[in-house]
């Protein structure tokens, strides 16, 4: 019983705690509070992913020659379903989207395949080519056994189902995520590309974006599955030739590792097991730009030179 | 079709070229860089990140030294002299990289206590403390390690600090003008994470992505403001998350008191929020699975638009900016 009275006190001290400080206002202001914020932050995490997406899908596309069987259709979409999203977005995704257990298309670029065969934001792909569609990730995903241009997709539109035929063309394989990360920094795992919100806030123009995508999209054409400094130089080689193909200013590329340099100096080093130093970087790119220059010039394919 | 921009390369192409065989590594000849340029390359991007940090630790000197000095009332026997200087030494200890290096270099750090960056605007800097100069003694008494330095300070905070200090072979007695200031020193930590880190009761390290986050010297006030505050707090704020929202309202409270616009401090945690949009409520996460400080910015947000107006109102009615940490120090 005296237990129970000791309890009782200090349950009423903690209320009397809380009612007395204004963090603990009613809840109803911190959950508006709260959606208010999430929801700014969704769609500023969307706005950059759209960013990444227009600079993605040209790399794609355009390099599409170098990167031999390891292609997937081009649609120029983003989509999400539920589990896709980071569980701090998931009430934002669905009040904001209606994201939900289904892939619904977030976004759709002008221009490209999905926009052409009338594909609309806020869609629901139920099926691709007879498969029901469980992630937004697998719309990118290579299917070995269809290299025809065409996806045959079910598409619900408030509450109407019908089908819509995609003349979707193959690119590099890659589907390009945001990672909500402070440094700046992208990464390849298994064709999927991640890129920083740090490194969204360090680029100066979507040409370092093209140049920073087509470095990892080339680590996966290369079946690169570790760090190593030839690796490192490889891809960077590969993907200027990927960033010049799509029509991106490639001449950007010295001054990106210049200023990478100067903004994590530890990138300085060059004896490193995983990475080349900046400035080597720099000057091989600057190299590899004026092999492409001149190949421009002379009209000859930007394709890249292979080891002897 | 005249938007198919895009896509007429793809359609050009036609089937597509096995080049590179799926699962072993292809090799390709990229131009090799020359060894000589990418050395003297490496030595000017070198320069050009020592020339960011010594901005940015003269910012951090500059914003920490007025906000050190506007909290001295508040931080009670907890004051020191403000130098307005930052100090490293040489240490044994394993190698270290080459911008370390370099910094150590370009400052000349040796093994006694040096002199690297000084708030151009800091009472050392009025009393003619150098760049270089080694310190011997503080106040009479040895300084053999850094943190010797601010420890005889804090010891002797009402007399003006007397700096022994070597600069070329000679041997220099300075005195500086005493400007009382809450004990307490702001570094700049080289990571890119936005971040703060307490150490120990006496030292807050701002990162460098922080200080590249921020967009003005206020948002950067808010943010030092709210660890000083943690100190003036010592430790008598309750427990977590309610002493970070108590540092919120001193901070406020320091920031304008050290004539900073104290409203960017919602301004930057907005930006945060949007940034870190994991910090807005803690939610527990598979992949983050510790709750980390400042990790409820929606709930701080709503305290610090009261606490905003508090200040407004005194502002408005002549009264001065005095917060109610006189609960928190008895």
């Amino acid at each position: 019983m005296r237990g129970a009275l000791v309890w009782l006190g200090s349950l009423l001290t903690l209320a009397l705690a809380s009612v007395a400080h204004p963090a603990e206002r009613v809840d109803g202001a911190l959950e508006a509070e709260v959606a208010r914020l999430r929801s700014a932050a969704f769609r500023l995490r969307l706005e950059r992913s759209i960013r990444v997406l227009r600079v993605s899908e040209a790399v794609r596309i355009h390099g599409r020659e170098l990167c031999g069987g390891k292609v997937s259709p081009v649609l120029g979409v983003i989509a999400a379903s539920e589990e896709e999203v980071p569980r701090f977005f998931r009430e934002t995704a669905r009040r904001d989207f209606g994201v939900g257990e289904k892939v619904r298309l977030l976004w759709v670029e002008v221009g490209y395949p999905a926009a052409q065969a009338g594909l609309q934001a806020g869609d629901l792909i139920l099926e691709v080519d007879g498969r029901r569609l469980l992630t937004a990730t697998s719309l990118y995903s290579r299917n070995p056994g269809r290299i025809g241009p065409h996806l045959n997709m079910r598409v619900e539109r408030h509450g109407r189902v019908f089908d819509v035929q995609v003349e979707a063309p193959l690119g590099c394989f890659a589907a390009s995520t945001v990672r909500g990360a402070d440094y700046a920094n992208a990464s390849m795992g298994g064709g999927q590309v991640a890129i920083t919100t740090g490194m969204l806030r360090f680029v100066e123009s979507n040409d370092e974006i093209a140049l920073i995508l087509g470095h990892e999209i080339a680590h996966h054409i290369l079946s690169h599955t570790a760090s190593r400094p030839s690796y490192e130089a490889d891809a960077d080689y590969m993907g200027c030739y990927l960033a010049a193909r799509a029509g991106f200013d490639v001449s950007v590329a010295p001054h990106l590792w210049e200023r990478f340099g100067r903004f994590e100096p530890f990138s300085l080093d060059n004896d490193r097991r995983s990475h080349p130093g900046t400035p080597e970087r720099a000057l091989a790119l600057e190299a590899t730009i004026e092999e492409i220059h001149s190949k421009q010039i002379r009209g000859e394919p930007l394709w890249p030179r292979e080891a002897p | 079709m005249a938007e198919r921009g895009p896509m007429r390369a793809a359609s050009l192409t036609g089937i597509a070229m096995l080049l590179f065989s799926v699962g072993c590594v292809a090799r390709l000849a990229p131009p090799a860089p020359n060894e000589a340029r990418a050395e003297s390359a490496r030595g000017l991007y070198t320069a050009a990140a020592l020339s960011d940090a010594r901005e940015m630790v003269e910012r951090v000197l500059r914003i920490s030294g007025r906000l050190r000095a506007a909290g001295a009332p508040l931080c009670g026997d907890e004051v020191a002299p403000l130098l307005g200087i930052n100090v490293a030494q040489r240490i044994a200890g394993p190698e270290i990289g080459h911008f370390q290096e370099a910094y150590l270099r370009t400052f000349e750090v040796g093994s006694a206590v040096t002199v690297t960056i000084i708030d151009p605007a800091s009472p050392a800097a009025r009393a003619g403390v150098h760049t270089g100069d080694r310190i011997l003694s503080v106040n009479g008494r040895r300084a053999r390690e850094y943190s010797d330095v601010f420890e005889i300070l804090r010891d002797e905070p009402d007399r003006p600090p007397r700096l022994r200090v070597q600069r070329e072979g000679e041997i220099l007695e300075l005195e500086i003008e005493r400007v009382p200031a809450c004990a307490y020193e702001v570094w700049v930590d080289w990571t890119s994470e936005i971040t703060t880190r307490r150490r120990k009761h006496d030292h807050a390290g701002i990162s460098v992505g922080m200080i590249r986050f921020v967009e003005s010297d206020d948002e950067l006030a808010a943010v030092i403001a709210h660890e000083l505050a943690h100190r003036i707090l010592g430790g008598r704020d309750g427990s977590y998350p309610k002493n970070e929202v108590r540092a919120d309202e001193i901070g406020l409270y320091l920031a304008a008191r050290a004539g900073f616009d104290e409203t960017a401090a919602t301004s930057f945690w907005e930006r945060f929020a949007l940034e870190k949009p994991w910090m807005i409520r803690w939610e527990p996460d598979s992949k983050r699975a510790k709750e980390p400080p400042h990790a409820r910015v929606a709930e701080r947000l709503l305290a610090m638009r009261t606490f905003l107006t508090q200040i407004a109102r005194l502002r408005a009615e002549g009264r001065p900016l005095l917060v109610s940490a006189g609960d928190a120090r008895p």
